[in-house]
């Protein structure tokens, strides 16, 4: 176990140094300067912004600028904001409970609803109900989300008057949970779409491949109840992909949340990102990147210790 | 055709391929026809509602007949969709196929490379990409394809890999062919199945992500019209005029749904063990 445990974290570790080089080397070598909103105040310098370049290293050359980074990372220094000088780590955490909420919330939704609908579709295979739910999950999925947002807000907002358009609390009223909720409803809905109709298909197909194999023929064979077969054999086979995919989806909730936070003015980490390749606030964009290369990967390490757990034959042997 | 018979009997994939070719043909016939064009203005007639008079979609913010900037917005898709799937379908398949085929060092350094890409979120990857140029289609295409292609790439990869041990390529190696023949007399006609599959969505991929980019203001720039920025546009006037929002999704989602549609029955048609009853034992 120790073995796999420490070459899967040896490819992890290469994997985020790659992704670090990258990002890196993108974010600096897009054409856009981190002082230039500087350079527009009032009396500024030429010989202060070159001092402000130096403080903030960017004179340095390239490498030398991204050892220095990764050095300050490996100690625990994310670095400070361009902007506003503040701990990245304190920034990013600060807007990190936002999206999480907002992302775990579509999560949840996606994942009930679309496996029920896949499973209701596996069961019935062929049938008019199978079809029009594959076809639905299709539809969902072929129509970007800030499209539902907008059409979304259109109507139980500005139409109805039901649900607020955006944010994620009444200006200037006390925090109240309802408030909260009216606020977190339309825009966890719209990330759970997409989310719920891939959940559908991979739930369905999933099923699907289980029903079709010879074992749960024997158990039919057998005589066991329809419903002893499902939660004994089915479920738990389709298990695997099923896990598969959460692992897989865990990353897309951050990408799919950017722009449903974009939408519904959510302050959540997305919207952090945006602002921040705007600014060219590097050390703020890189501590996004890396975090979500670090979810993306731990997220992929759970799910293979996910597997061992839900499918013995795939267990190391005890020697 | 064997196969197209069999994608024609899928009624989604018939259906895709109408929707796609109305779109298409919509998109080059209709123009002309119209009084007037994508980007004349209009402050005498801002927000009419569709079926007013000349308009037949109605107009925007400024008075900008909304079928033509429809139409001119789904071309650009289109073109956009079209060019990104070639370039990335090109790449991914070279790449692919030299991995797949040689293996070895190149093959984990690539594979390690593309795993660590994929690491970033899509959306986070493509607005960092497009500052590198010009807010425009080329660079979209650009941008667009350089996130595709390493989706082609694994899939021929793939499929080299699984065929690299068969008798015919055994036998086929053993009479002395060249890597370029294997490649592209032997490999290729057997995996073209799968790479188009993966191709058509990629094109409906290329054209969401087109949208999305352009919504958050990095894509195509106004006034040129894209389905995208026409939905950042609308975002303002849902209260007056909330067909400027839904118009352009329904067009986005016509492109899209066709050829996902599309897509889904070419990979049943060339799937060889897939039979019509749903009992159907692999």
């Amino acid at each position: 176990m120790t073995d796999a445990f420490v070459s899967r974290l040896a490819r992890m570790a290469v994997t985020l140094a790659i992704v670090s080089v990258t990002g890196f080397l993108l974010l600096h070598l897009a054409p856009g300067d981190p002082l230039a909103q500087f350079a527009l105040s009032p009396g500024m310098t030429a010989t202060q912004l070159g001092s402000m370049r130096h403080q903030m290293g960017l004179d340095a050359a390239l490498p030398l600028q991204y050892l220095r980074w990764l050095g300050a990372l490996l100690t625990g220094d994310w670095g400070r904001s361009f902007r506003d000088h503040q701990p990245v780590l304190t920034i990013i955490l600060g807007h990190l409970g936002a999206t999480l909420e907002l992302a775990g919330t579509a999560a949840l939704l996606a994942i009930w609803t679309g496996a029920a609908a896949g499973l209701y579709g596996a069961f019935r295979q062929g049938s008019r109900a199978d079809h029009l739910i594959t076809i639905a999950s299709i539809i969902l999925l072929s129509i970007p989300t800030f499209w539902f947002g907008l059409v979304f807000i259109s109507l139980f907002s500005v139409r109805l008057g039901w649900l607020p358009s955006g944010n994620i609390h009444t200006v200037g009223a006390p925090f109240s949970p309802a408030d909260y909720l009216k606020h977190l409803i339309l825009p966890a809905t719209v990330l759970a779409l997409a989310s719920a109709a891939t959940w559908s298909r991979y739930t369905r197909n999933a099923v699907a491949d289980v029903l079709g194999q010879d074992f749960i023929r024997t158990a039919r064979a057998k005589g066991l109840s329809p419903r002893k077969i499902r939660s004994r054999h089915v479920l738990r086979n389709a298990l695997l992909p099923m896990i598969t995919l959460a692992g897989l989806q865990f990353p897309t909730l951050l990408s799919g949340a950017l722009v449903t936070e974009t939408v519904f003015t959510w302050p959540g980490i997305g919207r952090l990102f945006l602002d921040s390749l705007e600014y060219r606030d590097y050390p703020v964009a890189m501590g996004i990147l890396m975090f979500s290369a670090v979810l993306a990967t731990a997220g992929s390490i759970v799910t293979d210790a996910l597997y061992t757990v839900a499918d013995p034959r795939l267990r190391q042997a005890r020697p | 055709m064997n196969t197209v018979r069999r994608l024609l009997k899928i009624r989604t994939a018939s259906a895709g391929l109408v929707l796609v070719a109305l779109l298409a043909l919509a998109c080059v016939l209709v123009p002309p026809l119209l009084p007037r064009g994508p980007l004349q203005i209009d402050l005498h007639h801002r927000f009419l509602p569709p079926l007013s008079g000349i308009h037949p979609l109605g107009t925007d913010e400024i008075g900008r007949d909304i079928l033509a900037r429809l139409l001119a917005g789904a071309r650009t898709s289109l073109l956009i969709g079209l060019s990104a799937m070639a370039l990335s379908t090109v790449t991914g398949c070279i790449t692919g196929g030299l991995t797949g085929f040689y293996g070895g060092w190149t093959r984990i350094i690539l594979m390690r490379l593309v795993d660590a890409v994929l690491c970033f979120p899509t959306i986070f990857l493509l607005l960092t990409l497009a500052s590198f140029g010009q807010p425009g289609a080329v660079t979209i295409i650009g941008i667009v394809s350089l996130v595709a292609w390493m989706e082609v790439s694994r899939v021929v990869d793939g499929q080299i890999r699984a065929l690299r041990d068969r008798e015919f390529i055994v036998a086929v190696e053993a009479m002395g062919a060249s890597a370029t023949h294997m490649l592209l007399r032997e490999f290729l006609p057997n995996i073209a199945g799968a790479i188009v599959v993966v191709s058509t969505l990629n094109v409906a991929r290329a054209i969401l992500m087109e949208a999305y980019v352009s919504y958050l203001g990095n894509g195509i720039q106004p006034p040129q019209p894209s389905l995208g920025n026409m939905l950042n546009d609308a975002q303002e006037y849902l209260r007056p005029d909330p067909w400027l929002a839904i118009l352009p999704g329904i067009v986005i989602a016509i492109a899209v749904i066709g050829l996902n549609f599309i897509g889904d029955g070419l990979r049943t048609a060339l799937d060889p063990r897939q039979s019509n009853a749903s009992g159907s034992r692999r």
